[in-house]
């Protein structure tokens, strides 16, 4: 189902009975979740025999997300050229949109732009000798879009594909043209128990200065101050999840004039203090570990 | 927890459907009382006590294709063609099903009604509509229908009664009443040749929508019954709340207030001072000062609809007050995971509870 | 067939030569680590556009023809939306960033959009909407078009492990260059929107100073280029509006953790960014407020010439 333009819509009233209802202390949602409360999800993982590491995600408000990674060897470019940065490609289809849609390059940006930072390891992992390399080719399907913007959907479901995704175990030497085992169950996992694990990111909302929002839906998005997508990786040695990226999202558009005309709620302008901004990323580290747990049991679970 | 990840439901497995269920009456019937007919998305079985089909016999689910009958008795309705004449035969009389869904019989018309499918407007349903386009003397306003609905200028009340020339109205003018992305309620006055309905809100009950928060549900979950507008009386300090169900799914709860009952000084206002009392007041989108219990509780009422149509049960009075006390006395028990949003399996206690009833197995509970 | 009438150049085309660099080593910075390289920042520069702007940023190498950042922006608007747009109460803004062809030093760009112009353009859109005063300008539009004539030292980091940062000064560079160029074209806002970028480096071996923090604690950086050789491990760039002391835009890549002590990686690079945008706003100030006194300089002359008319302006 393709997203209409009619969601888009709202009228004065209604957003400014959201704003007033997002601004109170404590603030109350319009669907009575508790600020940092996700709808409930639907995750199933290893469910595309013909790839490398699937998984199935299916958010609150129906949307629906499948990833499937697939992995092939390409020689390693001896140049600097050849940079590492290529070995991972992400692909965002968003079923009903046009390819170079604005909202599927960001998403693939987002979700490559994490994958690849400094501190991980991925890119090493991914070395099978000096002249071979494996490319990895991440094509993440959104069947359904959800109502809200995709992108915790869509680093969720990568995360739960990366670590379902398994390369086949190497049998010949170094210097040889890679061979590799043909029994599956010999295979590797791409992120073993040790290894920094895949990010995943989250979207927050922030209304007046003190009340933040997890897991928005598009109304509330609408009525935001400040919409952030924050990129978080974790890793089993440490306690807390560490901030890879932070990116701004548009807000407020709600389509009510930019003066307060006869009580109506102002569309946001202006930006947020510096100090909204720390609290959001403080509050987005605590949620992140619960939601890294979460995704823990998933795999666990299978 | 803030976040739970579940694993997918095992999906039913389909027993052939020759069992009989219960269809969603249609209350076009008289003497209809609200009554629930659950009806889960497996397959499953319900116990014999569910199936109450007042007019007896067994009702069946046919799909496209599918001859319902050959008794030429029948007059055709909705979702049904009549084949061509066979051999032997001078006009056909074999009635075709072009839907999947139940049968219908009321007195001799036979129509196919189908099991999920667009809402589409029938003369004198209340509707819950937003404008999605300003012309120049009129509104087109999108009812969640296979086509958008149209709202003429001259069918609204316009403030202050004076007599205006609607012939000269600008875009600005015209946006003073309804703009793009405005909420009203209105009664489908016409339809149109191809299908398109005709709205209009000459009365103080219709109009635009403010003080409240908006739900979509589907539109199979709101039948057309008696009173589409519901007041609840909500616990935890939250005064009267307005339920606006409109039948085609579009849900408006709201405040209570004086200019939403239609009344003036709590009498009914007669039509021909319809355009003296109107005034400036009904086409504003300020909101009334409402309070955080009242909100609390509008957003209750707004989770109780969606849990209600998600696990197919019909929206309606007793339905949706049965639902409400249950998801209070839930909210009361303050339970560790105390979950408001009643999406999960907290709503489906609820509607349990209100049922009085296991939803998966279809057997009453103990109350 | 070859052809005889002309002379014709090799027929597959030829490539720049490619000198091998004589420098092995990485250029090891010369700057302070908090100092700001001086902005070049002028209006009006473009006349068919209502307003315009130019940027350009030194590249911190000393070596002769290295290469700038250099930016233009041109700003259309407020100006009336097609009839068969839907009506919209407040004013589109649309910010469109490309890199000319020849912007990147090694290999030439084409002319397609691809996705990081895509990205850039939304987040530029992202920074400058919250100031514009939109509502006061219903059914119309406001087009910005950034080209970027030389982007210093690629954009792509030559180390693998360090982090892009040649994109975040763009970005910056943009956005400083875009308010510059909407404040020409006299469109209302309620502040103007500077960029800066903060990046947090590996300390350089040969510090002189042996801080108390250790050796291992990353070192913040303003304004970094990446011509200064620095190895970098997260950057920031900011979109803040000095005088509200509003945050409109963050973009930050790389790690960061907690720092020994109870610095937040993140704050310090934010308020760095912060601090940079701050000081990028005098220089904003002071560019759009030169066309200004430029204009009314003149104007005073001519009316003096003309025997004075009865306008009293103070200088």
């Amino acid at each position: 189902m393709a997203p209409s333009t009619l969601t888009t819509l709202i009228s004065p009233a209604e957003l400014s009975y959201l704003r007033s209802s997002l601004a109170l202390v404590p603030p109350i949602r319009p669907d009575a979740r508790t600020p940092t409360q996700f709808r409930p999800l639907v995750a199933e993982i290893d469910i595309l025999p013909s790839t490398n590491g699937s998984a199935r995600m299916v958010w609150g408000d129906g949307g629906e997300c499948v990833v499937g990674i697939k992995a092939e060897v390409e020689p390693t470019e001896p140049t600097s050229y050849g940079k590492r940065r290529n070995w991972v490609e992400v692909g965002v289809e968003v079923q009903g949109q046009r390819d170079d849609d604005p909202l599927g390059v960001f998403l693939g940006m987002t979700v490559g732009e994490s994958l690849l930072t400094p501190t991980s390891t991925l890119t090493e992992r991914l070395v099978i000798t000096p002249k071979f390399h494996w490319k990895l080719y991440i094509d993440i399907l959104l069947i359904t879009p959800p109502l809200s913007h995709p992108a915790t959907l869509l680093s969720l479901s990568t995360n739960l594909a990366l670590r379902s995704t398994r390369i086949p175990r190497l049998i010949s030497e170094s210097d040889e043209d890679p061979i590799f085992d043909d029994d599956w169950d010999a295979s590797i996992p791409l992120y073993s128990i040790t290894s920094q694990l895949p990010p995943i990111t989250l979207l927050v909302v922030s209304v007046e200065e003190r009340n933040i929002f997890f897991d928005p839906t598009r109304e509330e998005l609408s009525v935001g101050d400040c919409v952030l997508a924050i990129s978080l990786a974790s890793s089993p040695a440490h306690d807390a999840p560490k901030v890879i990226g932070v990116r701004t999202l548009e807000s407020g558009t709600g389509g009510i004039a930019a003066d307060a005309k006869d009580g109506v709620v102002a569309a946001s302008i202006g930006g947020v203090k510096r100090r909204v901004i720390k609290r959001i990323i403080k509050e987005s580290l605590s949620v992140g570990k619960e939601v890294f747990e979460s995704l823990q049991g998933v795999v666990d679970a299978n | 927890m803030p976040i739970s990840i579940l694993p997918p439901r095992r999906a039913h497995t389909s027993k052939v459907a020759e069992f009989s269920r219960s269809s969603y009456d249609d209350d076009r019937s008289a003497a209809e009382e609200g009554e629930a007919d659950v009806d889960m998305e497996g397959d499953i079985p319900m116990s014999g006590a569910l199936q109450r089909n007042k007019r007896g016999g067994r009702t069946s689910i046919v799909t496209p294709g599918e001859v319902v009958t050959d008794d030429p008795q029948w007059m055709r309705g909705h979702g049904t063609y009549l084949a061509v004449a066979e051999e032997g035969e001078e006009v056909g009389t074999r009635i075709v099903a072009t839907v999947a869904g139940t049968v219908t019989k009321v007195n001799k018309l036979l129509s196919v009604k189908p099991l999920r499918a667009r809402y589409t407007p029938d003369i004198g349903d209340l509707v819950v509509g937003r404008i999605m386009e300003v012309q120049s003397k009129r509104w087109k306003v999108d009812i969640n229908s296979t086509q958008t609905a149209h709202l003429l200028l001259s069918s609204i009340n316009l403030p202050g009664g004076i007599l205006r020339k609607r012939t000269s109205t600008d875009e600005l003018q015209i946006r003073t009443f309804f703009s793009e992305g405005d909420l009203l309620v209105a009664e489908v006055q016409s339809l149109f040749q191809d299908g398109a309905a005709s709205l209009h809100t000459r009365s103080l009950k219709y109009g635009k929508l403010r003080n409240g928060y908006f739900v979509k549900v589907d539109a199979k979950g709101i039948q057309r019954s008696k009173s589409h507008v519901l007041t609840l009386a909500t616990a935890n300090g939250g005064g009267e709340v307005d339920v606006i169900l409109g039948v085609n799914g579009y849900v408006w709860i709201a405040k209570k207030t004086s200019l939403s009952d239609g009344k003036k000084d709590g009498k009914e206002v007669s039509i021909t001072r319809l355009e003296e009392e109107a005034s400036e007041a009904i086409y504003s989108s300020v909101n009334e000062f409402i309070a955080p219990a009242t909100r609390r509780e509008i957003a209750r009422v707004g989770n109780c609809v969606r849990a209600l149509v998600r696990h197919d049960v019909r929206v309606d009075e007793e339905m949706l007050n049965a639902v409400y006390e249950a998801a209070v006395e839930e909210s009361m028990e303050e339970r560790g995971d105390a979950d408001e949003s009643l999406d999960g399996d907290g709503g489906r206690r609820c509607v349990e509870k209100a049922l009085g009833l296991d939803l998966f197995s279809g057997e009453f509970k103990d109350k | 067939m070859t052809d005889r009438r002309r002379i014709n150049g090799p027929s597959e085309g030829t490539t720049p030569p490619v000198f091998a660099s004589a420098v092995v080593t990485k250029p090891t910075p010369t700057r302070a680590p908090d100092s700001l390289r001086k902005i070049f920042l002028k209006t009006s520069l473009t006349p068919p556009a209502t307003g315009s702007a130019f940027l350009e940023l030194p590249s911190p190498a000393p070596y002769p023809n290295s290469s700038t950042l250099k930016i233009t922006a041109s700003v259309y608007g407020p100006r009336p939306l097609p009839s068969s747009a839907a009506f919209s109460p407040h004013a589109r803004l649309t910010a469109e960033l490309k890199f000319a062809p020849f912007s990147t030093p090694h290999k030439r760009r084409g002319y397609v959009r691809d996705a990081v112009e895509r990205d850039l353009s939304v987040q530029l859109q992202n920074a400058l909407v919250k100031s514009i005063k939109t509502g006061a300008y219903p059914k119309s539009g406001i087009d910005v078009f950034i080209t970027v004539l030389d982007c210093e030292g690629g954009l792509d980091g030559d180390d693998d492990e360090g982090v892009e940062v040649g994109l975040m000064g763009v970005l910056a560079g943009a956005i400083t260059c875009a308010s510059a160029a909407v404040a020409d074209a006299g469109i209302e806002c309620v502040d103007l929107v500077s960029g800066g970028v903060a990046a947090l480096v590996k300390r350089p071996q040969n510090s002189d100073a042996m801080d108390t923090d250790g050796m291992n604690a990353p070192m913040l950086v303003l304004d970094p280029s990446p011509a200064d050789g620095y190895q970098i491990l997260s950057a920031a760039v900011v979109g803040y509006m000095a005088g509200r002391e509003e945050v409109t835009l963050l973009w930050t890549k790389g790690s960061v953790g907690i720092l020994d002590g109870e610095e937040d990686e993140l704050d310090l690079l934010m308020d760095g960014a912060i601090m940079t945008a701050t000081a990028v706003r005098l220089v904003l100030n002071e560019a759009v407020k030169e066309r200004m006194l430029l204009g009314l300089a003149r104007s005073k002359g001519k009316l003096k010439e003309d025997g004075g008319g009865d306008v009293a302006m103070s200088s």
